[in-house]
This record gives C-alpha cells, sequence and structure tokens, in this order.
C-alpha cells in the first residue's frame, strides 16, 4: 500500500520506520507463528502446515450456550 | 460480600441522603479538580442534576427504584447519549454530537444511575498506557506518577478516587483490566459479544468489549449484569471446594515478577486450602498471540479510521497515528491467517486448558504498575514494544472472546498487584464467583473510603 495515498500526504520518517517494522513482523508472527504447527486438536497428531491452513476456518465467536 | 452500590442503595432508600444534593456535592469537588489531573473529559451537571433529582422525586412517590438507585456513576467517553457529543479522547475537532443513547447507558438510567459525565479515555481507545496526545493522562489515585493504563484510564481513576462507584469502559486487548490493575481496582470484560455495541464507538469490531471497573466484584457483577444479562444456559459457578483452577507452569509467564509469582502462588495455596483443586498447565502457546490480536486490532480498527486518517492526519495524535500505519502494511491474507492462528489457539485452550479446568488464574501486568515517564516512547517503533509488553497477559482473553476479572490481590508500597480469573466462553458468573471468593478471602483494605451510610 502507497503511505501517501493512506495518509494524504507523504509518510514521516518514524510512520516509515513503523510500517517496514510491520511488514517485517508479519514473517515470524504471522506467516511463520508456530501455532501453525501445532500438534494438537482432537487427536489429531500431526498435521502438515499446508493442510491445517486449508482446513482451518478463520472467523469464530463465542457460541451461545445450548 | 455487599457492594458498595447495594449498600448506598439500602442507604438512599431509607431516606438518608438526598440525591440531587449528593449530585450536586460531587459536581463541586470534580468542577475543582485540576484539568491534567482530573479523570473527567467532561461533566454534563444540569442533565446529571435533573437524573438525580428525577430520583430523588420517585422515591418521595414512594415508586419502585432500580437497583443503581443512589448511585453516582460516569463513563468513558466513547459512549453516545442523545443531545451530547462524544469525544473519543481524540483532538477537539473529532468530537460527533450523538444523534441517539447507547443500550449500555440507556439501561444504566434505566437501572437508576446518575451518570456525572464522560471520562478520559486513551485516543480512539489505541493505547494501553493512558497517554493521551491531546488531553494528557489523569493522575492514577493509587499510585503517584504511575500509568493509569489504558484505554479506559479515566474510568480506572475515577473509581480508585471515589468518584464514582462504578464506569464503563471498553476492552479490544485489555483496556478494562489494564487500568484496573494500575489503579488497584476491579474490572470485567464480559464474554466477547455479552454487551450490547450499538453507539459505542468502534476499534476492533472482532475483539472489542464493553465492562464495568468498579471498587467491588459485587459491584462490578451487578453493574454488568445490568448492561448485559447472560444467556439462562450459560455455565453456572462451581463452588470453591470442586473448583479446578488452572496456573501457569510455562513460559508464557516467565517475564512476571518474583513477588508477582509469590503473590500468585499464595493465592493458590489459599484456594486450595478451601478445597479447590490447583491444577498446572503448560499454557506457552499463548506467547504466539500477539502479533495475529494486534494485527487483527490494527486492521480492523484501519477500517474505522481510514477515511479520516487520509483526510485529517493530523486530527490523530502522532502514536495513534503511527499504530494506523501499522495497518498499511497488513495484506488482507495476513489478516486472515491471524484468524486461522486464533482459531487454533482457541481451540488448544480449550482442549489443553478448559478440558481440564473450570477457570485460569493469570497475572493481569507482570508487576506493579509502571511510573509513567517510562512509558511515554513517542511514535517510532518502540510503540509497539510498549503496547506488546503491557498487554501479553490480556490479550489472550481479548483474542479469544473469554471472560476476564482483573482483582487486586496485594497492596505494595509502589502499586497493587493484580490477577485476571479467566473462564470458557459464557462462564462469565463462574469468573465473577471465584473472584468473589478471592475479594473475601483476602479482605484487601479499600482502596477508597468506604461508603458514608455503610
Amino acid at each position: 500500500m502507497d503511505l501517501t495515498d493512506y495518509l494524504g500526504r507523504p509518510p514521516t520518517p518514524s510512520e516509515t520506520a513503523i510500517f517496514r517494522d510491520q511488514q517485517a513482523r508479519l514473517g515470524p508472527g504471522i506467516f511463520e507463528n508456530p501455532l501453525l504447527r501445532s500438534e494438537i486438536v482432537e487427536g489429531i497428531a500431526f498435521v502438515p502446515r499446508a493442510a491445517r491452513l486449508m482446513t482451518t476456518r478463520p472467523l469464530i465467536e463465542p457460541e451461545l450456550p445450548q | 460480600m455487599t457492594g458498595r452500590i447495594e449498600i448506598r442503595r439500602r442507604a438512599y432508600l431509607a431516606g438518608a441522603f438526598s440525591l440531587e444534593e449528593e449530585a450536586d456535592r460531587a459536581l463541586g469537588r470534580l468542577r475543582a479538580l485540576p484539568m491534567a489531573e482530573t479523570p473527567f473529559a467532561a461533566l454534563e451537571p444540569a442533565r446529571s442534576l435533573a437524573q438525580a433529582a428525577a430520583l430523588d422525586r420517585a422515591r418521595a412517590r414512594g415508586d419502585a427504584l432500580g437497583p443503581l438507585a443512589g448511585a453516582l456513576l460516569a463513563h468513558k467517553d466513547m459512549f453516545d447519549r442523545e443531545g451530547f457529543s462524544t469525544g473519543f479522547g481524540a483532538h477537539f475537532s473529532r468530537r460527533q454530537p450523538a444523534a441517539g443513547t447507547a443500550t449500555v447507558l440507556s439501561r444504566l438510567d434505566a437501572a437508576g444511575q446518575v451518570d456525572l459525565g464522560r471520562l478520559k479515555m486513551s485516543e480512539f481507545a489505541m493505547g494501553p498506557t493512558g497517554h493521551n496526545h491531546h488531553h494528557g493522562m489523569p493522575a492514577n489515585p493509587a499510585v503517584p506518577g504511575a500509568i493509569t493504563g489504558g484505554s479506559s484510564s479515566g474510568s480506572g481513576a475515577a473509581v480508585a478516587a471515589g468518584h464514582v462507584a462504578a464506569a464503563l469502559g471498553s476492552d479490544t486487548g485489555g483496556s478494562i483490566r489494564l487500568p484496573a490493575a494500575c489503579n488497584g481496582v476491579v474490572g470485567f470484560k464480559p464474554t466477547q459479544g455479552r454487551a450490547p455495541m450499538d453507539r459505542t464507538m468502534p476499534l476492533g469490531y472482532s475483539q472489542d468489549c464493553v465492562g464495568p471497573l468498579a471498587a467491588t466484584v459485587a459491584d462490578a457483577q451487578a453493574v454488568l449484569s445490568l448492561i448485559a444479562p447472560l444467556p439462562p444456559a450459560a455455565p453456572k459457578p462451581v463452588p470453591v471446594a470442586e473448583l479446578r483452577v488452572g496456573f501457569d507452569t510455562g513460559a508464557f509467564t516467565d517475564g512476571i515478577s518474583a513477588r508477582m509469582r509469590h503473590a500468585l502462588s499464595d493465592l493458590v495455596a489459599r484456594l486450595a486450602a478451601m478445597g479447590a483443586r490447583p491444577v498446572g498447565l503448560d499454557l506457552a502457546f499463548l506467547s504466539h498471540l500477539g502479533e495475529p490480536a494486534n494485527v487483527t486490532a490494527m486492521a480492523e480498527a484501519a477500517a474505522v479510521h481510514a477515511d479520516a486518517l487520509a483526510l485529517a492526519p493530523d486530527s490523530y495524535g502522532p502514536q495513534v497515528r503511527a499504530r494506523l500505519v501499522q495497518a498499511a502494511a497488513i495484506p488482507a491474507h495476513a489478516y486472515l491467517r491471524a484468524q486461522q492462528i486464533r482459531r487454533v489457539a482457541h481451540d488448544r485452550l480449550t482442549a489443553e486448558a478448559f478440558g481440564r479446568v473450570d477457570l485460569l488464574l493469570l497475572p493481569t501486568l507482570a508487576d506493579t504498575p509502571p511510573q509513567a515517564a517510562l512509558l511515554d516512547v513517542g511514535d517510532g517503533p518502540g510503540v509497539d514494544s510498549v503496547v506488546a509488553g503491557l498487554t501479553r497477559l490480556t490479550r489472550p482473553a481479548s483474542f479469544l472472546g473469554l471472560p476476564a476479572l482483573s482483582l487486586p490481590i496485594a497492596r505494595l508500597a509502589d502499586g497493587p498487584l493484580s490477577v485476571q480469573v479467566i473462564g470458557p466462553a459464557w462462564a462469565d458468573d463462574r469468573v465473577a464467583a471465584l473472584a468473589l471468593t478471592i475479594e473475601t478471602a483476602l479482605a484487601l483494605p479499600a482502596i477508597q473510603p468506604e461508603p458514608e451510610y455503610a
């Protein structure tokens, strides 16, 4: 995303720095997050990461108690 | 234990005081506070006094009065009230006149509150320290020089100072529990989706919750029950003699202070002596939720703020603007990947923790609240480490939608130590029941004067 469009003016050096810092944190924090390699859930001992990602529905809300 | 609101209600119904005179005295005291220190963003004296006078008249007629009759409250400046403007802790140019009243305020009005006005908050609820570029941070009445915590900074400070019996706040990553912990009071974040969110300022839709801060657990639970009744099938409290209480033995709480560890260990031993069964759990996987929770909150915040940011970027304080800039670095698939991580963590906590225990005990902060000067970090990438550090222990319950109540368990010379009681979704009453047990067992000295009419 173009930061000038986003801010309606050119970014300051600290805004550019925090943008780049966030970009860098997406790797370890999101795309390589250890939880995506968790050996868990209902007896599944090991699920290849790609399969896990294909079968993990992303949107949840607490279900109302029945 | 009877809450202070109920004690005052009984005294009021017995004719011990005039609510209009009481509100007038309180407004007089609040007007005298220096702007830099007051937890109030705005008083609404004419409306407050009219509300109090109407209750006095209803009492004189012998009308049935609600459970909040006799209590003075005030709320974070993010709830609309028709005829008034909402300020959001933002620059004055961003105030918005309200076209209606938030359901949470209407319900408290109907229950007999006198609402004194609007409490300070972090700008647009973005900031766990309580700093505010435009309006400053209210003074922490419990710990001189310490942060009030955010984003419900004024709510924590107003309750701790005894200005109000309770105050609504909102919590997206810890914004009720952190100011509760910093000011030594109780903060109750309900299950995600329990409290109505209409006419309340959004920050991060999927994590936002409205809940109370109060002097006691009973008061917090009373106010929460009034704004958001639980569904009938919600899990019930478990008697302490049958309760399984989980505590972390893993890396998630590695960073807490020795004295926090000691206080928590004492608390667990005390609960065990009452018949509860302590269960050590390795919750290290919760350490991996910080970035996904932040990505989620900032992406959702950008959906709220992107238009205003492009039109008037300099109406935002530098730190809030910097955090919104983070959102520009988050592509859609990173947001959705964060939701997948959220799902996995939810399933793990359900299986590995709530499959074995009824409730969890975790610290709210790693130690007593830090001094404000240490955390005034400006708008560079250092902002993120401050946010991540303060919210490390509170974020999981927000991200996973769980009820969590913070209460003090020790009052040290440099401030309170507080823990969170966390339950599975909708087990809010179970959470409150254990918190009440802890509060009663510890019997800490009150942080504010006992009610005059106790």
